[in-house]
């Protein structure tokens, strides 16, 4: 029981780790404003699913979508978030300059959700995140039958996209663009990807459910993966 | 008006304790060419380091003071050599990634000392003077002083020794310097506790001008400091002050006008306003310099 929630946490963090190497080790920018969008993920994740608020506390929208549906829109915003920041830092700033910007950035959202709190409830924060594999999926911690009903996520960041990204980081570090042409793992063409570039990165649905019924472990060795697709070369 | 004259004062008084700390970023980013992101941890240092010695000194401000730009001294060097010179040579990222660890090992130490509660100073803040159309306590009075003071001495320091000297010639070319006979080690280990006993007494300013302070004190203060630093040019020290001056200000009106809470709000869109308009700063013209990066 104790390792399964190991497990699990190690699995949300490969997921972290994931969406950090495409901005850190491909494009090569060190964003600090990443953990904003996780933040801000789970925060619109629980408004759109858990309902309206009773009184004393106050949150925006407090719909009840299907959670599925709510990851997806959750997605959409922080997308939207992060291509804000990336359209200020990415102007013309690298290294200490991006990092600052970003980190400037996170904690200006930080004060917000902080302090205003018609937004998110302020310093109290919001509890009582819907756990959508336990009724959807009957995941429980008992058991991992779920996995027979799900096919792992083969496609994964490295195998397209990530090659441009990398070409991108190659260029401005001008070390030469030789990391940028590497064959495609496995020999899959980029076609038929099922996400954009940028949603793969970030926690959705089907990585979630497939961590989740994964065996253990498992979720950090794809993270490797994905990042010597390029590195060995 | 009259609120807006107070603010403008106590945005000058914040100005002051921000130019301090400001001027402390920016000579270590001068000599190292880092962006030294447990700066804010010096301050917290100072602060702390002064709160434990009010006791054995009976609250003399003058020997806290001295406390703090001590204990922010031995940090600065500790960092330098600890940190900053193993890691020579790395990418900026690699010792930026360095030093934010620090940061978060030295606030969680603290905590483990000090405990996360809040702590007070004994001190007085003294009675509100009028000082022509500004409101300001005898702290503040202090602080604006003591502020101008360090201005001075780090002009005369970097401009009338050699010590001075060398520390320009290194912030130019540190190899170069280092072959015209500069022990440039040597040179910044001494930029470096200089950087720190400025940070630590600015911390120590600060917590007292606050009132109440805990382990975040510094850190809370790194992004202020930061802007105000771009606002002058990053690596230039002069500037920073008129960098310090003007962080100070439009904060505290904005901050005035709408909630002291969005401060650092205000602080980063300014950030951001300077880093797309005026990255080396608002006394240099966009196009006379290209971004050190």
């Amino acid at each position: 029981m104790y390792w399964v929630s190991v497990v699990t946490e190690a699995g949300i963090f490969a997921i972290l780790a994931l969406g950090l190497d495409v901005i850190w080790g491909w494009a090569g920018d060190f964003d600090l404003a990443f953990y904003g969008y996780l933040a801000l993920g789970s925060y619109l994740t629980f408004v759109l699913t858990i309902g309206k608020p009773t009184p004393p506390v106050e949150y925006i929208l407090g719909y009840h979508l299907p959670v599925v549906l709510a990851i997806a829109l959750a997605m959409v915003a922080v997308v939207g978030l992060a291509a804000v920041i990336g359209a200020i830092a990415l102007r013309n700033l690298r290294e200490i300059y991006f990092a600052v910007t970003t980190l400037g950035a996170v904690s200006a959202l930080y004060l917000l959700v902080e302090n205003y709190t018609p937004l998110f409830d302020g310093y109290n924060g919001v509890y009582g995140l819907i756990n959508p594999g336990q009724t959807a999926l009957n995941l429980t911690y008992n058991g991992y039958r779920i996995q027979q009903h799900l096919r792992p996520v083969r496609r994964l960041p490295g195998q397209c996209g990530g090659h441009r990204a990398a070409g991108v980081r190659d260029v401005s570090e001008r070390a030469g663009g030789s990391h940028a042409v590497a064959s495609q793992p496995n020999g899959k063409g980029c076609d038929g990807g099922p996400t954009g570039r940028s949603a793969r990165a970030r926690p959705g649905p089907g990585a979630r459910r497939a961590v989740r019924g994964d065996a253990p472990g498992r979720p950090g060795r794809r993270g490797d993966q994905g990042g010597e697709a390029w590195r060995g070369r | 008006m009259t609120t807006f004259l107070v603010t403008i004062g106590i945005g000058l008084s914040t100005a002051a304790i921000l130019s301090l700390s400001a001027v402390a970023f920016t000579l270590e980013y001068a000599v190292s060419r880092i962006a030294n992101f447990a700066h804010g941890e010096f301050l917290t240092i100072g602060a702390y380091a002064a709160y434990s010695g009010q006791a054995i000194f009976h609250q003399n401000v003058a020997a806290a003071a001295v406390i703090a730009a001590a204990a922010g001294a031995a940090a600065g060097l500790a960092l330098n050599f600890g940190l900053i010179e193993q890691f020579r040579g790395r990418t900026a990222i690699t010792v930026f990634i360095a030093t934010l660890g620090v940061a978060i090992i030295v606030e969680n130490v603290l905590t483990i000392i000090y405990g996360a509660a809040n702590v007070t100073y004994g001190f007085s803040q003294g009675k509100l003077h009028h000082v022509g159309p500004f409101l300001w306590t005898t702290s503040d009075i202090e602080v604006i002083i003591s502020a101008l003071a360090v201005a001075g001495l780090i002009y005369l320091l970097l401009q009338r020794t050699r010590f001075g000297k060398a520390v320009r010639a290194i912030s130019q070319d540190r190899a170069l310097a280092q072959v015209s006979g500069i022990p440039a080690r040597r040179i910044i280990m001494a930029t470096w506790a200089l950087a720190g006993a400025v940070a630590g007494f600015a911390g120590f300013v600060l917590a007292d001008t606050i009132g109440t302070f805990g382990p975040t004190l510094g850190f809370s203060f790194l992004l202020l400091t930061i802007t105000a630093t771009v606002a002058g040019g990053i690596g230039r020290p002069y500037a920073t002050f008129g960098g310090a001056l003007i962080v100070g200000l439009v904060i505290q009106i904005a901050g005035t006008y709408t909630s002291s809470a969005y401060e650092l709000v205000f602080a980063f869109l300014l950030l951001v306003l300077l880093m797309l308009f005026r990255p080396n700063g608002v006394f240099v013209r966009p196009s006379a310099v290209t971004v050190r990066a």
